[in-house]
C-alpha cells in the first residue's frame, strides 16, 4: 500500500490543528482521516468542544472532494483526466478539511391541488405555481398555506419573488409587503403584490407580448426578463419610470381581495405592460433564464453590463448583453436544455437538459472545453438546477426520477445527498433561501427540507 | 583305506577313512561280488516323487543312449562331497544300468527274473538270476533298523544314499545327480549344459553381406563367364559389324522416320484453341448408382403392389419415376438378361452427344462481403434511443398520436373516446376532449397559422380547435371558421333546400352547441361508414378521410375553406387502407391492401402504381423530400420505395416480428420509425441524397421497447417530434411514450 505524507489545513480557525506533516496510509478514507484530526485536535486543545464526535469532516485534495480512500481517489482522478496527484511519497499533500455539509432535514410536505410547476422562496414565504393556474403561498415557519390565488387561466410556468432591495421602486410599501412575478401558459406575465399579514393579493401589472407560454422569469434591479416557448426573450421594466404619476393609481385600483378576483376584472383594472425590449436569436423555446449578478452590491452592479443567460430547447445557452440587445456568446450543447443556474460566487453555470447529466459551464473561458465537469447520477431528465446562495460549491438538482440531489462541484462521482420523497417527476426545486431547499413535483406535493450550513 | 570295485567295464572308486565306511563297503562288496554281471539296480527312495524324478532324470540323461547302448555313462570327473570331517568321495566312471521299473522293452535284463514284484524274493537271500544263471545275492544289512539309525547318525552321505531294490545295493548319489534332481524339481531343463537363452544371431539382418547365406559352396562355373553367352555375343557383334560395313543399318533408320514421322513437336500447339477445349473439358454427368429397387432382391417396400403397377403401366414412359418394374428373384443367376440394355446405352450416348453441356460458374463469395458496408449506428447519432417520458391518462388503447408543428404539445386519441392534448416536456395532460365514439385517428394541422386538429371518431370527423399554444392563432382560426359558417348559411339560403349527400358538414357554433364549442369542437363531418384515417394536406386547407367500407366513396377529400367534400374516385380499386398527400406536389397516394396508386390531383390522373408484394398494407409515409416513401405491411414487411427509381421496393426490411402498424418519417432528421404489434418501435436511419445516382442509405438503428402487448396489439401509432430527434409512440396499453436521443 502506498503511503502519503500530508499536511492538514483548514480555513476554520476553530478546528485548526498544528501544522505537521503526517504519513498517511493509502487506504485511509474520510472517516479515518476525521478520526485522526479529532484525536489530534483533542490532544492540542482539550478544552474546546468544536469537534465533537458527531461532527464529520470533509477533505479536499487539489480542489477535489475525497470520497473514497486516498489511493482510489487518485485513481479516479487520473481516470477523470485531472492532473493526477502525487504517487511519489516525497511530495507533501496539502489536504484541506472542513466540517461536513449536514444532510438536509425534511421538515414538511405540503399538498396542492395540481402539479407544481415552479417554486420560489424568500426570507418570509414560499411561493409555488401550479398547473391549474393557481399560485400558492406558504409561510416559512409553520408551512401552512397562507393564500391560494387563481392567478392565471392556464398553468403557471414560473414564479419569482422580487428581491427586497429591488422593491424600493414601488410605493406604499409596508413591512409585510412582498412582490412576485408569475408567468403562465396563457402567454401573460403578471406582477403581484402581497401583504403576508393581511393575506391580501393585488395584481399590479399584466404583461402581454409573448405569443406562447412564458416559461421562465428572472428579476434584476428595475427590470425583469421573460423567456417563452415562442423563442423570444423579452425584457420588461419593473416600475413605470416614465409615468410616475400613473403608477399609483392602477396599483390602488387593483387592490382587491383575491377571492373575488376574476380574469376579466384584473385585465381591466391592472396596468397592462408591454416589453421594453424583445430579443430574438434562439430558434426554439427558451426554457430557463437567469441574470448574471457578478456583484451583489447594487452600486457596483450599475457599472457592469447586465447579462442574461438563457438556455433553450435548440441546444444552446446564450449570454445576452441587455444594453446592447445582442447575444454576447453562445454555448452549444447536444441536448435541449431545461434549466440553468448561475453562481455569482463561483462564476459558473450549471445546466440541466433532456438527459440525465448536469453540466458545469464556465462562460468566461473561450478556449478548450467549456463544459468543466459533468455530474451524472440521476436517472431522468434534469428539470431544475439551483446553486446554493451561500456556499459556492453546492447546488441542488431535481429530476424526472423523482429525486432531488445535493451536489458538491468538487466531486462529480456522486451526489452528496439524495432527497427522496417525491412519488412523481420533480418539476421544480428552489434554494433561494439558504435555509430551505424546496422541491415541487407532479405528485402535487411540495417538499421542504431544512438545510443547515 | 581305498577300495576299488569293478562293475562291468566301469569302476567305482571310493576313498574312505572311517572304519564304518569300510564296513559298509565290505557289506556292499558282498552282493557286488555275488552278482557281478547282474547290473540292475533296484532303486529305492523314500519319496516317491524323487523316485519318479530320478527315473526321468535317467531318461533325460541319455535318452538316446539308452536305446542304442544299454549303458548310461555318467562322466563325472570328480564328485566332491563336503562334510564336517573333510572327507572326500571321488566317484569316477559310475555306470548305471537300466532299471527294472521301466517298460519291458527297455528293461535292463541283467537280472533275468523279469518284471515281477521284488517282494516275491523277500524270503530268499537272492533276488534273481543273472544271464549266466547265477543268483544275484541280496545286499546285507539293509534290514537292520539300528544299523540304519546309526548310519543315519554317522554317515554323512546317508541323506544321499539310495537303495537299488532290484539289487539291494546302496548308491550314493553324486553332486551331479542331486543337481539334476533339483533341476527337475524346480522345473528347469535337466541338462546343466543347456542354455535356454542363447545369444541370438541375426542371420538375415539388414546388413549387406558379401557372401550368400547358403549352405553349399558355389560352383566354380558360377564364377566364370558363360561360354555359350560369349558365343552369342560375338555372333551379334559380328552381325552388327557386317551390317555397318554393308551400310544396312543406316538405310533401315531412314525407313523408320518415313513410316512414323514423329519428327515434329508434339506439344507445339499447346495453349492454342484446340487445347483450350481440353482445358474446359466438361465431364459427362454421371448416372446415378443403382438403388435398392434395382436389386435382384429388393426390400418389399420397393416392390410394386397392384395399384402401383397399374399406375406405372398407365403412365407415359417419360413420366415414370423408374423405367422398369422392380422384381424379386430367388437367386442372382435367375435374373434374365435386360432387353432394354442396348437401347438405354444408345440413348445415353445420344444424350451425351446431342445435349450441349455448359459449365456452371460457381461464384466464390465471402458472405461477409455481401453485407453492405453500413455505417455504425453510433456514427449516425442523434436518434431516439432512450425512453424518457410516459404520458399516462388514457384508459384504453391509444390509437393515434400526433405532434403540434411547434412541438410543444401532442394530441392523442384512443378507444376511450377521448382526445387528449399533452405538454411534451412535462407529460402534463392539458386538455381532454370527450367524444362519443372511439377515436381511430387524430392529426394536427401542419400549418402553424391554424390551430386545428382533425379527429376521426367512428363515422364522424371532428374539426377541433384545441385552443392551446398561441392564443391569437387560435382566435384567428375561430374567426375563420365563423366566416365559413356564415358562408355556408348564405349558400344554403341561395340553394334553398339542402341536398342529401354522402358527406354532411355540421358547423358547431357557440349558440348551437355550447358544450361542444367549449370543448373545442368546431365542425363535424358525418360519413356513412367508419372512418379509420384522416390526414392533412401540407397547406392545411385540404384533408382526406378514409372509410375502407365505403367502396368507391372510401376516400373523401375535404376542403376546409369551402366546407365541402368531394369523392375523387368513381371506382373502387380495392379496400383502401390509408392515404397520404405528397408534401410538395399535388400528388395523392392511395394505398389499397396490395399496392399504392399515386394520383395527380391537378390533372386528375393516375401517374404511378407501387407494388409492395404484400397483401396487407397498413400504412404509408412520404419522405419530406417527396421522392421516397415507406410502406408498412401487416405481413411484417417494411418497404422503401424510391419513386423515381422503380415501382418495386428499393429495399424491404423484415425486422419486425409482428405486423407493422405505422411508419413515419422525421421532418428534419434522416430518420424513420416503424411500430409493430410486437410492442416495439424500430428507428432507422434513412438518408436521401440529392445526387440522383446515389441510392438512399438505410440503417436500422434502434429497437425501442416499453409498451406492453394488450389484446395482441402492441404499438399502434408513432410520430416524430418536428424539431428534435424524438419519437412518440402510443400503444394498446393506454400509454404514450417519448423516446429521446
Amino acid at each position: 500500500m502506498v503511503n502519503f505524507s500530508a499536511r492538514f489545513r483548514t480555513k476554520d480557525t476553530n478546528i485548526s490543528i498544528p501544522d505537521t506533516v503526517y504519513s498517511l496510509n493509502g487506504n485511509l478514507g474520510p472517516k479515518e482521516l476525521s478520526n485522526l484530526i479529532k484525536t489530534v485536535y483533542k490532544g492540542t486543545s482539550p478544552d474546546t468542544d468544536s469537534l465533537s464526535d458527531g461532527i464529520r469532516l470533509s477533505f479536499i485534495i487539489d480542489d477535489r472532494l475525497l470520497r473514497s480512500n486516498l489511493v482510489a481517489h487518485f485513481q479516479e482522478e487520473t481516470e477523470d483526466g485531472n492532473e493526477a496527484g502525487p504517487i511519489d511519497e516525497e511530495k507533501v499533500l496539502e489536504i484541506e478539511y472542513f466540517i461536513n455539509q449536514k444532510a438536509p432535514i425534511p421538515i414538511n410536505s405540503c399538498s396542492t391541488d395540481d402539479w407544481i410547476s415552479c417554486i420560489d422562496t424568500n426570507e418570509a414565504a414560499i411561493i409555488n405555481g401550479c398547473y391549474d393556474g393557481t399560485v400558492n403561498i406558504w409561510k416559512i415557519g409553520k408551512f401552512d398555506q397562507l393564500i391560494s390565488i387563481p392567478a392565471h387561466a392556464s398553468a403557471v410556468k414560473d414564479v419569482k419573488w422580487i428581491p427586497r432591495q429591488q422593491m424600493v421602486g414601488f410605493d406604499n410599501l409596508s413591512e409585510n409587503d412582498y412582490f412576485f412575478v408569475t408567468t403562465s401558459n396563457d402567454e401573460t406575465v403578471c406582477v403581484w403584490k402581497i401583504n403576508l399579514n393581511e393575506e391580501k393579493v393585488d395584481q399590479i401589472y399584466l404583461c402581454k407580448g409573448h405569443t406562447r407560454s412564458v416559461d421562465c422569469v428572472d428579476i434584476q434591479d428595475d427590470i425583469f426578463a421573460t423567456g417563452s416557448y415562442d423563442a423570444l426573450l423579452k425584457i420588461w421594466s419593473l416600475y413605470d419610470k416614465e409615468k410616475p404619476g400613473d403608477e399609483n393609481e392602477p396599483v390602488e385600483n387593483s387592490t382587491k381581495k383575491f377571492k373575488t378576483s376574476d380574469k376579466e376584472e384584473t385585465d381591466s383594472s391592472c396596468k397592462v405592460k408591454t416589453p421594453i425590449m424583445t430579443l430574438a436569436d434562439h430558434s426554439e423555446a427558451i426554457s430557463d433564464l437567469c441574470f448574471i449578478r457578478d456583484s451583489t452590491d447594487i452600486s457596483k452592479q450599475g457599472n457592469l453590463p447586465t447579462i442574461i443567460v438563457t438556455c433553450s430547447m435548440d441546444n444552446t445557452i446564450k449570454l445576452w448583453d441587455v444594453e446592447l440587445g445582442k447575444v454576447d456568446s453562445t454555448l452549444s450543447g447536444s441536448k435541449a436544455f431545461l434549466s440553468i443556474s448561475y453562481s455569482p460566487m463561483k462564476k459558473c453555470l450549471i445546466s440541466g437538459s433532456c438527459d440525465r447529466h448536469i453540466r458545469l459551464w464556465d462562460p468566461r473561458s473561450s478556449e478548450g472545453s467549456i463544459v468543466k465537469s459533468v455530474f451524472t447520477s440521476h436517472q431522468g431528465w434534469i428539470t431544475s438546477v439551483n446553486w446554493s446562495p451561500t456556499n459556492e460549491n453546492l447546488f441542488i438538482s431535481g429530476s424526472y426520477d423523482a429525486i432531488v440531489k445535493q451536489w458538491d462541484i468538487r466531486s462529480n462521482r456522486g451526489s452528496l445527498y439524495d432527497l427522496i420523497g417525491h412519488e412523481d417527476k420533480v418539476l421544480s426545486t428552489d434554494w433561494s433561501n439558504p435555509k430551505y431547499i424546496v422541491s415541487g413535483s407532479a405528485d402535487k406535493h411540495l417538499k421542504i427540507y431544512q438545510n443547515e450550513c | 583305506m581305498e577300495d576299488k570295485e569293478t562293475v562291468g567295464e566301469s569302476q567305482v572308486i571310493r576313498k574312505d577313512e572311517d572304519s564304518q565306511d569300510s564296513r559298509e563297503s565290505t557289506s556292499s562288496s558282498k552282493p557286488a561280488q555275488a552278482c557281478e554281471n547282474c547290473k540292475i539296480f533296484n532303486l529305492l527312495w523314500l519319496d516317491y516323487q524323487i523316485f519318479i524324478s530320478t527315473i526321468i532324470l535317467v531318461i533325460f540323461q541319455k535318452s538316446f543312449a539308452i536305446f542304442t547302448n544299454m549303458d548310461i555313462e555318467l562322466k563325472a570327473d570328480e564328485i566332491k562331497f563336503p562334510n564336517d570331517q573333510g572327507r572326500q568321495v571321488n566317484v569316477t566312471n559310475l555306470t548305471v544300468d537300466r532299471m527294472e521299473v521301466d517298460s519291458s522293452d527297455e528293461e535292463d535284463i541283467r537280472n533275468t527274473v523279469g518284471n515281477i514284484p521284488i517282494e516275491w524274493y523277500a524270503d530268499y537271500d537272492h533276488i534273481g538270476y543273472d544271464w549266466d544263471g547265477k543268483k544275484i545275492m541280496k545286499v546285507e544289512g539293509d534290514d537292520g533298523e539300528v544299523e540304519d539309525f546309526l548310519n543315519k547318525m554317522e554317515d554323512p552321505y546317508y541323506w544321499r544314499t539310495v537303495t537299488d531294490k532290484s539289487t539291494g545295493r546302496k548308491i550314493i548319489l553324486t553332486d551331479k545327480d542331486i543337481d539334476l534332481i533339483q533341476r527337475i524339481r524346480r522345473g528347469d531343463v535337466p541338462d546343466p549344459n543347456f542354455n535356454p537363452y542363447p545369444e541370438h544371431i541375426d542371420t538375415f539382418s539388414h546388413e549387406k553381406s558379401i557372401h550368400p547365406v547358403i549352405e553349399y559352396n558355389l560352383r566354380k562355373a558360377e564364377f566364370r563367364a558363360s561360354i555359350s553367352e560369349k558365343r552369342l555375343i560375338s555372333k551379334y557383334v559380328s552381325k552388327i559389324k557386317n551390317a555397318k560395313r554393308l551400310g544396312l543399318l543406316k538405310q533401315h533408320k531412314k525407313k523408320d522416320d518415313e513410316r512414323f514421322s514423329f519428327n515434329y513437336d508434339l506439344w507445339k500447339k499447346e495453349g492454342e484453341i484446340d487445347h483450350k477445349r481440353h482445358k474446359r473439358h466438361i465431364p459427362a454427368p454421371k448416372l446415378l448408382p443403382p438403388g435398392h429397387e434395382e436389386s435382384y432382391n429388393p426390400p418389399p417396400e420397393y416392390l410394386f403392389d397392384e395399384e402401383e403397377l397399374e399406375k406405372w403401366k398407365e403412365s407415359e414412359p417419360d413420366e415414370r419415376k423408374i423405367n422398369f418394374i422392380p422384381q424379386k428373384f430367388e437367386h442372382l443367376r435367375h435374373v434374365p438378361g435386360y432387353e432394354k440394355f442396348v437401347k438405354e446405352r444408345f440413348d445415353r450416348c445420344q444424350d451425351l452427344y446431342l445435349c450441349p453441356r455448359m459449365r456452371k460458374n460457381r461464384v466464390q463469395v465471402d458472405p461477409e462481403d455481401l453485407i453492405p458496408n453500413l455505417p455504425k449506428p453510433k456514427d449516425l447519432y442523434p436518434f431516439p434511443c432512450l425512453l424518457s417520458l410516459v404520458y399516462n391518462g388514457h384508459t384504453d388503447k391509444v390509437r393515434s398520436v400526433d405532434v403540434e408543428p411547434e412541438g410543444q404539445f401532442i394530441v392523442s386519441g384512443g378507444d376511450d373516446s377521448t382526445c387528449r392534448i399533452w405538454e411534451v416536456i412535462t407529460g402534463r395532460c392539458f386538455r381532454t376532449i370527450q367524444l362519443d365514439q372511439p377515436i381511430k385517428s387524430v392529426e394536427w394541422c401542419p400549418v402553424k397559422s391554424k390551430s386545428l386538429i382533425i379527429v376521426a371518431s367512428w363515422t364522424n370527423v371532428y374539426i377541433i380547435n384545441p385552443d392551446i399554444g398561441n392564443k391569437s392563432i387560435s382566435l384567428e382560426t375561430d374567426k375563420l371558421l365563423q366566416e365559413l359558417v356564415e358562408k355556408q348559411k348564405e349558400e344554403t339560403e341561395a340553394l334553398g333546400t339542402k341536398t342529401a349527400s354522402y358527406i354532411e358538414w355540421i358547423h358547431v357554433t357557440k349558440e348551437s352547441d355550447e358544450d361542444a364549442w367549449n370543448q373545442g369542437i368546431r365542425c363535424i363531418i358525418k360519413h356513412k361508414f367508419e372512418v379509420t384515417q384522416v390526414t392533412w394536406h401540407q397547406k392545411g386547407d385540404y384533408f382526406a378521410s378514409v372509410a375502407p367500407k365505403g367502396a368507391n366513396k372510401a376516400v373523401v377529400i375535404h376542403q376546409l375553406s369551402k366546407s365541402k367534400s368531394q369523392v375523387p374516385f368513381s371506382k373502387s380499386k380495392g379496400i383502401v387502407s390509408c392515404v397520404s398527400f405528397h408534401p410538395n406536389k399535388p400528388l395523392f397516394f392511395v394505398a389499397t391492401q396490395k399496392n399504392v396508386r399515386i394520383y395527380n390531383l391537378a390533372k386528375q390522373s393516375l401517374i404511378k402504381k407501387l407494388y409492395s408484394n404484400s397483401n396487407s398494407i397498413s400504412s404509408i409515409a412520404i419522405h419530406p423530400g417527396g421522392d421516397n416513401a415507406i410502406i408498412g405491411c401487416f405481413d411484417l414487411r417494411l418497404s422503401w420505395f424510391d419513386l423515381d427509381l422503380s415501382d418495386k421496393p428499393y429495399k424491404t426490411m423484415r425486422y419486425h416480428k409482428k405486423g407493422v402498424r405505422k411508419v413515419a418519417y422525421h421532418k428534419k432528421y434522416p430518420l424513420f420509425a416503424s411500430v409493430s404489434d410486437d410492442a416495439s418501435t424500430i428507428v432507422s436511419h434513412g438518408r436521401v441524397y440529392d445526387d440522383l445516382n446515389q441510392n438512399a442509405l438505410i440503417v436500422p438503428l434502434k429497437v425501442l421497447r416499453g409498451h406492453q402487448i394488450t389484446d395482441d396489439l402492441g404499438v399502434l401509432d408513432c410520430c416524430f417530434h418536428p424539431k428534435h430527434p424524438w419519437v412518440f409512440s402510443c400503444g394498446a396499453d393506454g400509454t404514450i411514450r417519448l423516446y429521446t436521443h
